[in-house]
């Protein structure tokens, strides 16, 4: 392995793929920070343009631009509760409580730091595990899929303030959106209600920002003294010894379940930083303090989704086959160049693979040096006045929704989903399990379907896999548990919200 | 990021000057090509191959762009109700132009009335392939354990011409077969390599990188001669089954899109397939014959297949939905 890691330093550490990993960095920031501009988006169109430099040099570009946005995404959504990436929604929680309190610039570097040290202990995992790590994926069938994604889903139901039935109808309310669109199997239109424009069904970017961007700007209208509060109390920028103290094994916990589940296809990405926040939370000893600005629901989270961002190369790597989308567009990046990723990968093309490796770790390195001296400077963002500040946002998020479809249609869903966030926020509801149940829907009802056409509609099928009926129970206990009265009334006392 | 600074400059630009947009020849910005088909698959591969010298001759971006599901319906409908100005464009394979308007019972766009071929691309098979460890040696293997074991064979699909294919299949062979639903290759191919699914019917594309590690042995090809990627394996008819869905390879545009517009695209792409030799190169690569046609033959060829499929689809017992 060393011999490995060696021929990987000498490829990434060539100026222009220094240069390419720093470019694919700083775009990634931008994205990130910017609002429904994705990696996805970003890296369709920027796949042309890498034609013409050496394979190497393209993965480690979109690469960059990957972990960078993953990055970027949770500056907004410490900073203005507007989650710049899906994965960012539950750092979130806690930083952007944490930005409340007075803590911006310590929720942001805690975000930094844990990322990088998630990153660097995810780029040995790689080299160590690839090929191990690969075969992962394909143990799984779809029925543990589901089991998988149900147990997110109760985790998510446990994790919201407020009552639990207000939790479950929160998720199958997400559960049903995700489902608007054309059917995939039968090609039928559900819940389309004859508009063209959901066809396709709704956006991830348009509901996250309509619940979120918009809600919160909805919200703070009533409330125009809470934000000079805020700018009052900015005060010290970095962590206090206790903050990082805190931080440090949740972050370590947060990669390690980041690695694992970042390789797992179609929602392992997203679970990874609810899964964390959820164990973090069970293990503290002052649960309490989740959602008022706990600087471990900030590490944890962000530790793991990193880590997960890092390790779903390798499924791509190792066997062909991309867990997402945006590993999707990689796999098709290496065919243009000639290259076919497989289990060949590692002998056909080492300086590829380590070369790649290597500049997930000075990526991190950068991304790190970018974001820690850019922290004050976020943070001053916060001094800037809610009547210019809220605007901009506003702007932006138009801007940037419109730019992924040219739909304008999407901006009205995104106005619409605005005003119903601030309903459910005035009603008392928690959203993100709703946002949850959208994000993971899809996939639940397609293992669903597959593993019952797969056993010939033989329900068994779910009970069968030890893994699955261990994540089932899992998924059930915590949600018996959870119902049952003394759990509830200790319930009330961790999990309210502010 | 670039479509998001295009849009910002979209909007100086036609805050500051609104008047001479229209004078500049075809084109004059950006082109965006819709694949309806998932991100790294066979078909999103060529289209980036293709877009990428048809870019270099046409001098402005392309920017090729996934739009996954409903067999291919979902992006074909978006180009259908694009604005017909040649800056939307469609890549897609036979599915989405043969198949779905024949299986459609309420299709989200009339084929014919709503969108015009550009220009072909090139042909391929589709493959019947097993794990490498199957005991599955030949068709004949396949068929006589589906015969004994009725119900028991399973594979998946993710666009209607794998379906028409296996369904096809299953009706010659005398064997009954579950079928299950992808949203795209990649996934039914993680299940397959998962031995989660007896047998694959795959594309070359998808075939090649599996049967050069090792994973994947491929038994019958689904075209009328052999395919030339792989010159061992015999095809269905030589197996004694007379299962013919390879797929065409083309481009479409909106109706009422400009004839020269039309013109220009259909001249550009031709040269491309005929003379551009990476591109041939990554043609064969994946298993597809390079085949070019002019505008009126290409639109003879998609009238001609519609009533091909439409009798396929009816000898497979498949109902509209």
């Amino acid at each position: 392995m060393l011999s490995d890691l060696a021929l990987g330093f000498s490829v990434a550490f060539t100026a222009a793929n220094l240069g390419l990993c720093l470019l694919g960095c700083l775009i990634g920031t931008l994205i990130g920070v910017l609002p429904g501009i994705g990696p996805i988006a970003t890296i369709s169109i920027l796949l042309p343009f890498t034609f013409g430099i050496s394979p190497v040099g393209a993965m480690i570009m979109l690469a960059g631009i990957y972990y960078g946005a993953q990055y970027g995404g949770s500056t907004t959504a410490i900073l203005v509760r507007m989650p710049g990436e899906a994965s960012s929604i539950v750092t979130m929680l806690d930083g952007h409580a944490m930005a409340r309190n007075g803590r911006a610039g310590a929720a942001l570097a805690l975000a930094a730091l844990a990322s990088f040290v998630a990153g660097t202990i995810a780029t040995v995992v790689i080299g160590a595990f690839a090929q191990p790590l690969g075969r992962l994926g394909l143990l799984l069938g779809p029925e543990d899929y589901f089991a998988l994604i149900v147990l997110g889903l109760a985790f998510s139901i446990v994790l919201s303030g407020g009552s639990v039935l207000n939790a479950i109808v929160s998720v199958l309310v997400g559960v049903i959106l995700a489902s608007v669109g054309t059917d995939v199997e039968t090609g039928v239109q559900r819940l389309t209600f004859g508009q063209r424009s959901l066809l396709e069904g709704i956006g991830i970017a348009v509901l996250a920002m309509g619940f979120f961007g918009v809600g919160e700007i909805l919200r703070n209208l009533e409330v125009s003294d809470t934000r000079q509060a805020i700018g009052a109390a900015i005060g010290r920028l970095w962590p206090n010894r206790s903050e990082l103290t805190r931080s440090a094994l949740p972050a370590l916990r947060g990669t390690a379940l980041g690695s694992i589940l970042g390789t797992l296809p179609g929602s392992g990405t997203l679970l990874a930083p609810f899964a964390s926040y959820v164990l973090e939370k069970k293990l503290s000893r002052t649960p309490e303090r989740f959602g008022h600005g706990a600087p471990e629901g900030v590490a944890g989270p962000e530790a793991a989704n990193n880590a997960a961002a890092q390790t779903c190369f390798v499924p791509l790597m190792s066997l062909g086959l991309p867990p997402n989308a945006v590993m999707a567009l990689m796999l098709g990046a290496l065919t243009i160049h000639g290259i076919v990723p497989g289990p060949q990968v590692f002998t056909k093309n080492p300086d590829l693979f380590w070369g790649m490796v290597v500049s997930m770790w000075i990526g991190n390195l950068m991304l790190l040096v970018i974001n820690l001296p850019l922290i004050g400077l976020w943070v001053s963002l916060l001094r800037v006045p809610y009547r210019l500040l809220y605007p901009a946002i506003l702007l932006f998020c138009c801007i940037g929704l419109y730019s992924v479809n040219q739909l304008p249609d999407d901006i009205y869903f995104m106005a619409a989903f605005g005003v119903v966030g601030l309903l459910l926020l005035k009603l008392g509801l928690d959203v993100t399990p709703l946002v949850l149940g959208f994000v993971l829907g899809d996939s639940l009802e397609a293992n669903f379907r597959r593993a019952l056409i797969l056993s010939d509609g033989d329900w068994s099928t779910f009970v069968r896999s030890p893994l699955a009926v261990a994540l089932l129970l899992v998924a059930f206990a915590l949600l018996a548990v959870t119902l049952l009265p003394r759990a509830r009334s200790r319930r009330s006392e961790i999990f309210e919200e502010p | 990021m670039m479509r998001f600074l295009r849009s910002l400059a979209t909007l100086a630009v036609a805050a500051l000057c609104s008047a001479n947009v229209h004078a500049q020849a075809y084109p004059a910005r950006q082109i965006t090509m819709i694949v309806p088909f998932g991100a790294g698959g066979g078909t999103d591969i060529i289209a980036r191959g293709v877009s990428e010298e048809l870019s270099k001759a046409l001098k402005q971006p392309i920017v090729v762009e996934p739009r996954p599901g409903a067999n291919g319906a979902i992006g074909s409908a978006l180009v259908a109700r694009a604005a017909p100005d040649g800056y939307t464009l469609l890549f897609t394979a036979s599915s989405t132009y043969s198949l779905n308007p024949n299986l459609m019972k309420d299709p989200p766009f009339d084929q014919l009335k709503d969108l015009v071929p550009v220009a072909s691309i090139g042909r391929s098979p589709w493959m019947l392939a097993v794990p490498a460890a199957s005991e599955f040696k030949t068709v004949a293997d396949v068929v006589a354990f589906g015969k004994a074991n009725p119900g028991k064979l399973a594979f998946a699909f993710w666009q209607s011409s794998v379906l028409v294919t296996g369904e096809t299949f299953g009706q010659l062979a005398g064997i009954q077969m579950r079928k299950v639903p992808y949203k795209g290759q990649v996934e039914a191919t993680t299940d397959f390599l998962g031995g989660r699914l007896p047998i694959l019917f795959t594309d070359t594309a998808g075939a090649r990188p599996q049967v050069d590690a090792g994973t994947m042995r491929v038994l019958a090809v689904t075209t009328v001669k052999r395919s030339s990627s792989f010159p061992d394996v015999p095809t269905m008819r030589e197996a004694g089954l007379d299962v013919v869905t390879d797929s065409m390879l083309a481009v479409f545009a909106p109706a009422g899109t400009p004839r020269p517009v039309l013109d220009k695209l259909n001249a550009e792409i031709s040269k491309i397939i005929e003379t551009s030799e990476p591109v041939r190169a990554r043609l064969r690569q994946l298993g597809l014959e390079p085949t070019t046609m002019t505008l009126a033959e290409a639109d003879a060829f998609v009238r001609s297949e519609l009533p091909r499929w439409a009798e396929m689809i009816r000898r497979a017992g498949l109902e509209k939905n």
